[in-house]
């Protein structure tokens, strides 16, 4: 069989193994959920506001006052979905990591690694067949969400989507599968690396952390929770040589802010005068994480001792 | 003519410990090969060598005259291998496994290959149940399909019949003996068991504590020992009791 189908092989049956699990299952139904709860809320915020405005203008008609623009028609579109990057950034990236722990784990687990790599099969397909499946995964997640989204934009009266607004939801999605893609891989890799089933799920949850909570405040002054929330942004990064130092040194390694940054720009939250991340670099800390770490797969695979490939746990 | 296997000054190091040692080994195509030591001997090893898992810290290996370093991809295409402990992903069924590993190793038609195989190896009716819910000795016949399904030249079984019970053993000793005379395959077998030995090989090896102490075909043991008793003397004989 050629390379490619080999590669094919490992992507199906790790996607077909992966959603048999329980706890991948479990992540991804709360995602899809949280994607529906968001729709909803988007919905049923601007159903409430459309409501509240039609009865003030009768009002207002009434007295011969004025009628103001309807605050949703001169909003922008897309900051309905400002809790969508919550959810991509907490529960997303989550299920991720979780998918991506599992796609190397659960060969590792069940012992059939020594059995596939005495096929002919190099190590670069097997990494390549992971990333695929990966990269298949995200890909899904992140279309659903896309489509439930979108649906909830087109349905909402007085919303007018423009060809603009497209294009920034179509790199806001894009931008979630990087950040999630992310995860993904950084967990293969730790399930490639460590002899252990617990380090190998820990380390890249103990990164996750870091990099959702920890770096953020360390480089921004941004609290663990607002580090989430691209509304929360309406405060003026703070000034000073500690944080000037931080945000130099470890910025660019920010990928949670670097995340949030991007949607809040992409989704149009963020206030026009408040100095913050080019899309350019945000952008950048993520496609250089996700090389990185796809290469890191690859190169540990390529070291994998598949002799002893099962945990020591 | 090329042999099936063939070692020459074969060693592997794990840092200061040996656990293989100038291994010269060869194997005839067509033979089924007894390779008995002693837990630790290094038998293993040197399957995972043979096999492409690892790689020897210095000497040469080969197979059907493909070297195991220099062109692994070759060897693989002409090995089957079953680990001493059979694992296949147990939330599919045996029938998906078997199609896994099919096109892995480039089967064309697997689904019939499949059907061929499983009642070559008298077990069609294991086709659809979840590996998960099969016992040790049905789940080593679905490791052995996985290992014939492409029908390799040469096929390495660590410790096969390991765990298995009495008539467990008496079957998968048939199943390798019509595999060698019904499609040729070689076998290459690590074992312990003296007894499989004597009923099943034509040719042996002793290793012991990464050394091969000792080779040659069944046919020259029994004329020169005469039976399995002095099969069993032997081996004790080249094999020091607290080794063990």
């Amino acid at each position: 069989m050629s390379g490619t189908g080999n590669i094919l092989q490992i992507a199906t049956a790790t996607l077909r193994n992966s959603f048999r699990d329980k706890t991948v299952l479990l992540l991804t139904v709360l995602f899809l959920a949280m994607v529906l709860l968001s729709a909803w809320l988007g919905w049923s915020a601007t159903q409430t506001i459309n409501a509240i405005y039609i009865a003030a203008t009768k009002a207002l008609a009434a007295k011969g006052v004025v009628i103001p623009p309807n605050p949703v028609s001169e909003g922008s579109a897309l900051s309905l979905l400002r809790n969508m990057s919550i959810y991509i950034a907490l529960l997303g990236s989550l299920a991720a990591l979780v998918f991506g722990h599992l796609a190397v784990a659960a060969d590792r687990k069940s012992g059939v690694i020594p059995l596939i790599v005495s096929r002919p099969l190099s190590p670069n397909a097997y990494a390549i067949g992971k990333i695929s499946a990966i990269i298949v995964a995200i890909i899904g997640l992140t279309i659903f969400a896309a489509i439930v989204n979108v649906l909830t934009l087109l349905i909402l009266p007085g919303l007018t989507l423009s060809s603009d607004t497209w294009v920034r939801l179509i790199g806001f999605y894009g931008a979630s599968m990087l950040y999630m893609s992310a995860f993904a891989l950084l967990a293969a890799v730790c399930a490639v690396r460590f002899k252990t089933e617990s380090m190998a799920l820990l380390m890249p949850m103990a990164i996750w952390l870091v990099l959702t909570f920890v770096l953020p405040q360390v480089t921004a002054n941004i609290s663990p929770m607002a580090a989430l929330n691209p509304l929360s942004a309406t405060a003026a990064l703070p000034s000073g040589p500690f944080f000037a130092a931080t945000d130099a040194l470890l910025g660019p390694l920010s990928m949670s802010e670097a995340y949030r940054s991007l949607s809040a720009e992409l989704l149009q939250l963020s206030p026009d005068n408040l100095p913050r991340r080019s899309i350019s670099s945000s952008l950048a800390t993520m496609i250089v994480a996700n090389l990185v770490l796809g290469a890191g797969l690859i190169f540990s695979m390529s070291r994998f001792d598949a002799s002893r490939s099962d945990f020591n746990d | 003519m090329v042999s099936a296997v063939s070692t020459h000054q074969l060693s592997l190091c794990y840092g200061n410990h040996v656990a293989l040692q100038s291994l010269n080994l060869d194997v005839e195509e067509g033979e089924i090969f007894g390779f008995l030591g002693h837990n630790g001997a290094g038998k293993t090893t040197t399957i995972n060598i043979l096999t492409t898992l690892l790689s020897p810290t210095s000497g040469r290996a080969s197979v059907c005259g493909h070297d195991v370093e220099a062109d692994s991809m070759a060897v693989r295409q002409v090995i089957g291998y079953v680990p001493e402990n059979v694992r296949l992903y147990e939330s599919l069924s045996s029938f998906d496994n078997l199609m896994f590993f099919a096109k892995l190793s480039g089967v064309s038609e697997p689904a019939n290959r499949i059907s061929e195989t499983l009642k070559f190896l008298e077990c069609p009716e294991l086709a659809p149940r979840l590996v998960g819910t099969l016992s040790k000795g049905l789940r080593q016949r679905i490791g052995l399909a996985q290992a014939i399904m492409h029908r390799p030249k040469v096929l390495f079984l660590d410790e096969p019949t390991s765990g298995l019970d009495p008539l467990g053993i008496k079957t998968l000793r048939d199943l390798i003996t019509r595999l060698n005379r019904e499609l040729g395959t070689t076998i290459f077998m690590n074992t312990h068991l003296i007894s499989e030995v004597a009923k099943t090989c034509t040719s042996i090896a002793v290793l012991n504590q990464g050394q091969l102490v000792y080779q040659d075909t069944i046919g020259a043991v029994m004329k020169r020992f005469g039976d399995d008793a002095a099969l069993e003397s032997l081996y004790l004989s080249l094999v020091p009791s607290e080794a063990a």
